[in-house]
């Protein structure tokens, strides 16, 4: 007997992608609608694949995001999947529990959620597969979480579900800390696991898996994100394969520019990683970050102008792609090490080292304080403390920049 | 670093070519005109110290890789080092044996110090020496900014700085405005985040939303069973209300009917078809009666009509006779005027037979030409008289030829000698530029005079006056720069002045607020000052001494010096007390007697400068008045006589320009006069006498008169020859013609009596006579046949009318021989009157006999009516059982009104069926039993307002239900809160870029300004010691000494010292003055530098300097160079020659 499943987890619905910077409202408007539409390509495929049925293990929902429409387009969608026959299973994840909205919600019959209390099982006869899951009952559950998990049901394909970061490696909070050693005990054949955003098959026997979030929401999420078919024959999984459901996607790309000569250089290995960051983004619309890093006399030039070469790299995107949107473009590299006075005392005609100096002094860290404080006392509440860098650094190098620049001064 | 000498060993232009630098000399001046390579030697020197950059210009001589450039240095340490430079990407520094070098021995030499910085700094151009004395002006004094312009990169970073802050400035500042970036987007955010708080649908509200819904389904249930309870009994009400009354009506059709019971079974159709019977039977018999009168009257009126069968039988005969004598009447009417036109014609023909000489018309027919003869005739009439008029018009033209060929001969013998005219039309043609050169000698000769006399006038017009313009041009004046000194000192003399008085002003109004504050702090009160409590004191110890002194001696001095020591303490606890209680006024006393001490003090210094001032204006004003010595004028102001020496400069170019001007003149003139013995010589040979005196122009038209009349009698004869030779050709032509056409003539004559006798005419006649002849044949035709036809129509005519006739008196005798009498048309008329008169009767006839058929037919028709009925009627009342021919009528009454009432109740129950809403009889009459039919009305009345008040209700609660449904679907699709939640997101982004940016220039700039201070901590006194040494050497001691005054901010500021002690601010400075104080302070910078001493390289530096500036620039640079080496690459000489007279300077010129 043959069939296939589709697994996702993580779906966040309605979590706000961060900003993006971009001026363009078509392209924001696609990626504010990324994470419905990542949903909505989630339930087309499953009915595509003729899936057998569809797992979500946990954080539907974002916890503080009280819109309850969101619920209703969840019930909206999954009632798509009950029309065409598909069963949903789905274990409440820590936002899930946070989330006031998603209480009560009108889900179609075919929708099993598992209780929080212990571990349920449902049963399907005709595939002979059996289904054990605990959602969240807290926000945050011990280690014995896993305990109420039944034995394995013999001479059936036996699946788990549970939302877990595991150890606690994969930078994520620890939640449901287990080990993939304590989930073979079970002997069931696929662990259906949730709640890292990054897709990872982290064993084949069993199968644990997590399929990662399905639509990337800042520039630390990059990279392709969807769900994971299985295809499951005579009692094992024979493939196991990520689907891409995305529907705008984010890059990183880090370009070291330690050989290049000049900007032009520095910007033609950008547009070389744009297009092929572009190309591998298959149609969608992306949003890119870029950083510049390596020791480079180009350094303090480059600080300098920050700015212009982010405006002219979002040019070169656009001549990509009109989706292409370069959300950043930050400066990570350093000066070279500079050869120390001959006479060991600074030099009156020396001003990159009379502003190092000037940089350097408490009475100057007095006055960033100063600085920062002036403008966060303006900023929304929410965006205090997130002005960060070294302050010093970045002025010190800006000045040295823009004494090198062409035109300078004026 | 000294360079002592320069190896352009392949560079540029140069090839093995070397520069020594003598190690002694303060000043090198490198002097190359353009093109020698000054350009060259001065980048080779930045080539040498930091190495070839990725591209070079100077290897358009030698291949790159051959480029070499080298020096042998001395150094601070007393150690030389002679190094050679290569282009390449490394180990580009060689010995000098062209072997790289393992260490780079620059690297240590050089420190922080790049090629631009080295340019920027080591090195300068005119241009950046103007900059540097701008950025002076802008630093305005203060030490911090003018000391960083001394540096050209510190100067940059107080220009970066400003831009940083006013780009800072436009993203944020303290206070909200829209204007600046940061509150527009955090605008944006707070909208964002506004409408997501509005966008979001709580889970509340959907419950709530949801409950509404189920209470107005609820309701709604409720109201529409209500409704239906209702309707049911409104409609039981109604329904009763409706069929009461039909039921009743019923009910007594059904008692009435049962009445009739004992009457025979009839079909309705049965009694009407009997009912029909009867009518029928009465209705024949009566119709039967009427036909058979109707019969009696049409059998008399046929026995009365009169009718003539004879005359009906000829009726067809008679018909055609009256149908001729239409066209019998037509013919008499139309035969008069036939006969009149068949006369006209014969009469016609008879006239033209007379004009041709024949008797009469019938001969004339019998003599008529065929139609071939009269063309012929024509043809040769026309040929003949055409030939007779050619004939004339020869000879005519044969005559004119003649006469014209005479007159011609005529003037030909008349034309006297011809001359060809075009080699003195040459000749002349090589004067043709006279008029022109001579109306222009005229005009040019005016202009000049007018200009002379304007030049004049002016020169008259300057103030001072210098004589006219030729004596203004021998005078010695000063020159224009001259006088711009001159000009400056007085105006900085002025300018210190005014700024002397204002200071004094200020300084008196000081003083009189301070004396005035002293004057009020003395009369406050008694006042204790600390010279009274010092004198106290004094006074005590003299008292306590007094009193050691006093111990010993007798207890009465005893007591008075105890006494006295206790007035001291008294005096000195007074003076205290005093003190303390007003020690603050005391103070305040106290400073401003000091202040007005301290400014009485100054002012006498400001009104001592005065007064140096004044003797340097005296000065000034004597030297101003010297430099005129010599012109013997009288100068007003610097400034009037800056526009005078203008003035004077535009009268003595004009001057100039005027006299070139004169000696185009005297070209001109000369060349006129010198084309006049030509002119003259020319006259001559065209016998013309010139007048000697008379202008050229005159002249030359004189003889362009005389050589057009030439060349009109030479073209006079040539047209007269023409001419004759014209007039022979046509006399020759003329007769050539006349022999054609008489021989044509003779041929025509020949055939001639033939063609004339064709057409009855006499051979001898003339053409025109044998032309009208023919005219009159052209006639004959039409007339010939009016007559011809005429005759044979008027026959016709009159036999018709004979035959007609004889007809009619036929049928007379035959048809009505009583009319024999009348003429034959009377008799005609007559008869067909009676015949129309028989036709009309047997007509009447026809219709009276059908009429008579018809009846017939009708009666037959009612007899079998009527005998129908009668059958009928006979078994109607066997089945009534009544005697026959007893009365029906009776009977069938009654059977009729049962009739009647069956249907009443058929109808009855329909309509009661049609309101009884589907119920039977029966039905209606049991859900009625109960009712109470009185109060039927009024319960349908009040049942109608509830279930009126019930269906508003409905609708109210369906409109409930509806907002309900559409509020919880409007809340389960959303409003778009996580759009709302994106643009946030999206706001909170910028507004954090925004943030970052002014911070990052915010920073920067403050960055900026504390390095700029730290510059200025760092270097201000050596640097200012040493600036103000060179500075009094740059301005020839016009400055003793850079100071440094505080200004209303107590920040220091920079001022120069005058020798009288007096402070210039920098703004007060001349911009020489500032120039050489930017070239001080750019100096003595490199003076302060620890690291080791590089070459200071100047580009052209003093190119703007007058001479005495630029010697004053070349001893400061000197000085320099005692220290530090000097360079200065030039390409004015004067600079060079400047420098050579230089007494004890020991400046060396190299020559490229």
């Amino acid at each position: 007997m043959r069939f296939t499943f589709i697994h996702a987890a993580d779906l966040h619905i309605d979590s706000p992608l961060a900003g993006l910077g971009c001026k363009d409202a078509s392209v924001r408007e696609r990626f504010a609608h990324a994470g419905r539409k990542a949903v909505e390509n989630l339930i087309d495929e499953t009915i595509e694949a003729k899936a057998a049925f569809l797992l979500v293990s946990g954080d539907i929902f974002d916890g503080d995001w009280k819109d309850v429409s969101t619920g209703f387009f969840l019930v909206r969608a999954l009632a798509k999947l009950d029309r065409a026959g598909i069963q949903t299973f789905v274990v409440k994840g820590n936002h899930d529990f946070d989330s006031a909205m998603a209480k009560a919600l009108p889900y179609p019959g075919s929708v099993k959620f598992f209780g929080p209390r212990k571990a349920e099982s449902f049963e399907i006869e005709s595939l002979r597969v059996a289904l054990h899951g605990r959602s969240f009952g807290a926000r945050l559950v011990g280690a014995d979480f896993l305990a109420s998990y039944p034995a394995r049901r013999e001479g059936w394909f036996n699946i788990g579900l549970l939302h877990t970061a595991l150890d606690g490696t994969r930078g994520h909070a620890s939640y449901a800390p287990c080990g993939v050693e304590d989930l073979k005990r079970f002997g069931y054949d696929y662990w259906a696991l949730g709640h890292v955003h990054e897709a990872e098959i982290v064993a084949r026997d069993p199968w644990v898996v997590y399929p990662g979030n399905i639509q990337g929401r800042h520039v630390r999420e990059t990279g392709p994100k969807g769900a994971m078919r299985v295809t499951v024959e005579d009692g094992r999984v024979v493939a196991a394969r990520p689907i891409a459901l995305d529907a705008a996607r984010w890059a990183h790309v880090r370009i070291d520019v330690t050989h290049c000569e000049d900007e032009q250089q520095a910007l033609a290995e950008a547009e070389a990683r744009l297009r092929d960051e572009q190309g591998r983004a298959e149609g969608r619309p992306l949003a890119l970050r870029a950083t510049l890093h390596g020791a480079t006399p180009l350094h303090s030039k480059l600080v300098a102008r920050r700015e212009i070469l982010e405006e002219e790299l979002r040019a070169i995107g656009f001549r990509c792609a009109d989706d292409l949107w370069v959300e950043a473009l930050k400066i990570e590299t350093e000066a070279p090490p500079r050869a120390p006075a001959p006479l060991g005392e600074a030099d009156a005609l020396d001003v990159e080292a009379l502003i190092a100096a000037a940089a350097a002094t408490p009475e100057f860290a007095q006055t960033l304080a100063g600085l920062v404080g002036e403008i966060e006392e303006k900023l929304p509440r929410e965006l205090r403390g997130e002005l960060g860098g070294d302050l010093a650094a970045q002025a010190r190098d800006r000045l040295c920049g823009e004494l090198l620049a062409p035109g300078r001064g004026a | 670093m000294r360079i002592e000498r320069l190896d352009l060993a392949r560079y540029g232009a140069f090839t093995d070519r070397r520069i020594e630098l003598r190690p002694g000399a303060p000043l090198h001046i490198v002097l190359g005109p353009n093109e020698a390579g000054k350009t060259s030697a001065l980048n080779a020197i930045g080539d040498l110290l930091f190495g070839f950059g990725h591209i070079t210009k100077f290897d358009f001589l030698h291949e790159q890789k051959s480029l070499r450039v080298g020096a042998r240095l001395a150094l601070a340490d007393g150690s030389t080092l002679s190094i050679r430079r290569r282009k390449g990407a490394k180990n580009t520094l060689l010995d000098a044996d062209d072997k790289p070098l393992a260490d780079d021995p620059l690297a240590l030499l050089l420190g922080s110090v790049t090629r631009d910085a080295f340019f920027s700094e080591f090195g300068l151009t005119a241009e950046a020496l103007r900059d540097g004395g701008r950025d002076l002006l802008k630093a305005d004094g203060r030490l911090a900014e003018t000391l960083a312009a001394s540096s050209a990169q510190l100067s940059i970073l107080t220009r970066i700085r400003t831009r940083l802050e006013a780009e800072a400035e436009a993203l944020f500042g303290a206070r909200r405005a829209e204007s600046k970036e940061f509150y527009a987007v955090l605008k944006r955010h707070e909208e964002a985040q506004r409408r997501l708080r509005e966008a979001i649908v709580p889970a509340e509200a959907l419950r709530d939303a949801e409950q509404a819904v189920a209470e107005a389904k609820d309701r709604h249930a409720a109201l529409t069973r209500e409704h239906d309870r209702l309707g049911r009994d409104l409609a039981l009400r109604q329904r009763a209300l409706r069929t009461r009354p039909k039921l009743a009506r019923l009910q007594a059709l059904r008692d009435e009917l049962a009445q009739c019971a004992g009457l025979p079974a009839v079909e309705a159709s049965t009694l009407k078809n009997w009912e029909s019977a009867l009518a029928q039977e009465s209705r024949a018999e009566a119709e039967l009666l009427k036909q058979e009168a109707e019969t009696a009257a049409g059998a008399e009126a046929i026995a009365a009509l009169n009718l003539d069968q004879a005359l009906l039988d000829d009726a067809k005969q008679i018909e055609a006779l009256r149908e001729q004598l239409g066209g019998v009447r037509a013919a008499e009417k139309d035969l008069p005027s036939r006969r009149t036109r068949l006369r006209v014609a014969g009469d016609a023909l008879d006239a033209l037979a007379r004009r041709l000489g024949l008797e009469d018309g019938q001969r004339l027919l019998t003599r008529e030409p065929t139609d071939a003869a009269l063309a012929r005739a024509e043809a040769l009439i026309d040929r003949r008289a055409e030939a007779e008029r050619r004939l004339a018009e020869a000879k005519e033209t044969l005559r004119a030829a003649d006469a014209e060929s005479a007159r011609r001969e005529a003037d030909a013998q008349k034309l006297g000698s011809r001359v060809d005219p075009e080699p003195m039309r040459r000749r002349f043609d090589l004067f043709a530029d006279v008029p022109a050169d001579a109306v222009q000698l005229r005009r040019e000769r005016l202009a000049q005079d007018r200009a002379r006399a304007r030049l004049d006038e002016d020169a008259q017009r300057l103030d001072p006056f210098a004589g006219a313009p030729d004596a203004l041009a021998r005078l010695a004046l000063p020159d224009a720069s001259q006088i711009e000194a001159a000009r400056q000192n007085f105006d900085a003399l002025e300018a210190a002045g005014k700024q002397a008085e204002a200071e004094i002003k200020a300084l008196e109004s000081d003083l009189d607020a301070f004396e005035a504050k002293a004057a009020s702090l003395s009369q406050a009160g008694v006042v204790a000052t600390r010279q009274e409590l010092a004198a106290a004191r004094v006074a005590r110890e003299a008292a306590y001494r007094a009193l050691g002194a006093a111990l010993d001696g007798d207890a009465a001095a005893r007591n008075d010096t105890f006494y006295a020591l206790g007035f001291a303490n008294r005096d000195i606890d007074a003076t205290t007390d005093l003190l303390l209680t007003g020690a603050e006024r005391a103070a305040l006393l106290e400073a401003a007697r000091e202040r007005v001490t301290a400014l009485t003090r100054k002012k006498k210094e400001l009104e001592a400068l005065g007064d140096a001032r004044f003797a340097r204006w005296r000065a000034e004003e004597e030297s101003w008045r010297a430099l005129w010595t010599r012109s013997g004028l009288a100068p007003m102001s610097p400034q009037r006589m800056t526009v005078w020496r203008k003035d004077v400069e535009g009268i003595l170019q004009r001057r100039r320009e005027l006299d070139d001007a004169q000696l185009e003149l005297a070209t001109l003139a000369r060349k006129l006069d010198e084309q006049r013995d030509g002119l003259v010589r020319l006259g001559a040979d065209l016998g013309e006498t010139l007048d000697a005196a008379a202008p050229l122009d005159i002249s030359h038209k004189q003889l362009r008169g005389a050589v057009d009349r030439l060349q009109a009698q030479w073209s006079e004869a040539h047209t007269t020859l023409a001419l004759l030779d014209k007039a022979k050709e046509t006399q020759r032509a003329a007769a050539r013609d006349r022999g054609e056409i008489e021989a044509e003539l003779t041929q025509l004559a020949a055939a001639w009596p033939a063609a004339l006798a064709a057409i009855g005419v006499d051979g001898a006649a003339t053409p025109a006579e044998a032309k009208a002849a023919l005219a009159v044949w052209s006639k004959v035709p039409e007339h010939r046949a009016t007559f011809a036809e005429e005759e044979h129509r008027i026959e016709a005519m009159c036999a018709n009318i004979a035959a007609f006739e004889t007809e009619v008196a036929a049928l007379v005798r035959a048809a009505a021989p009583n009319l024999a009498e009348l003429p034959p048309r009377d008799a005609l008329d007559a008869i067909s009157a009676a015949l129309k008169q028989s036709q009309a009767a047997q007509a009447k006839r026809a219709t009276l006999l059908e009429a008579q058929q018809r009846r017939e037919a009708t009666r037959a028709k009612l007899a079998q009516t009527r005998d129908a009925a009668t059958r009928m009627l006979d078994a109607a009342r066997a089945a009534l059982a009544l005697e026959a021919a007893a009365p029906l009528e009776p009977v069938l009454a009654r059977l009729n009104e049962r009739l009647d009432l069956e249907r009443k109740c058929v109808e009855a129950e329909r309509d009661l069926a049609e309101t009884a809403d589907g119920h039977d009889e029966e039905t209606l009459r049991g859900e009625q039993s109960g009712l109470d039919a009185d109060a039927l009305a009024s319960e349908v009345e009040r049942l109608q307002m509830s279930q009126r008040q019930v269906f508003a209700d409905l609708s109210e609660v369906l409109k409930r239900l509806h907002e309900a449904e559409q509020k919880r679907d409007a809340l389960t699709q959303g409003h778009d809160a996580a759009g709302a939640a994106s643009d946030k997101a999206e706001a909170a982004s910028e507004l954090l870029d925004v943030a970052g940016r002014w911070l990052q220039r915010a920073a920067a700039a403050k960055l900026a300004a504390r390095a700029i201070e730290r510059h200025r901590a760092a270097v201000q006194d050596p640097l200012l010691a040493r600036a103000s040494a060179l500075f009094a050497i740059a301005t020839d001691g016009g400055f003793r000494e850079l100071g440094v005054d505080y200004d209303k901010d107590d920040a220091p500021t920079l001022v120069g010292l005058r020798e009288n002690a007096s402070r210039v601010p920098v703004a007060g400075m001349s911009e020489g003055a500032r120039d050489q104080l930017f070239l001080s302070l750019r100096l003595a910078l490199l003076e302060l530098r620890k690291a080791e001493p590089l070459p200071f390289v100047g580009d052209d530096l003093l190119a703007s300097f007058d001479d005495a500036r630029t010697k004053r620039a070349l001893e400061l640079l000197a000085e320099f160079g005692r220290s530090r080496q000097a360079i200065l690459f030039t390409h004015h000489r004067h600079v060079a020659d400047i420098a050579m007279g230089l007494v004890g300077a020991n400046i060396d010129v190299i020559e490229l």
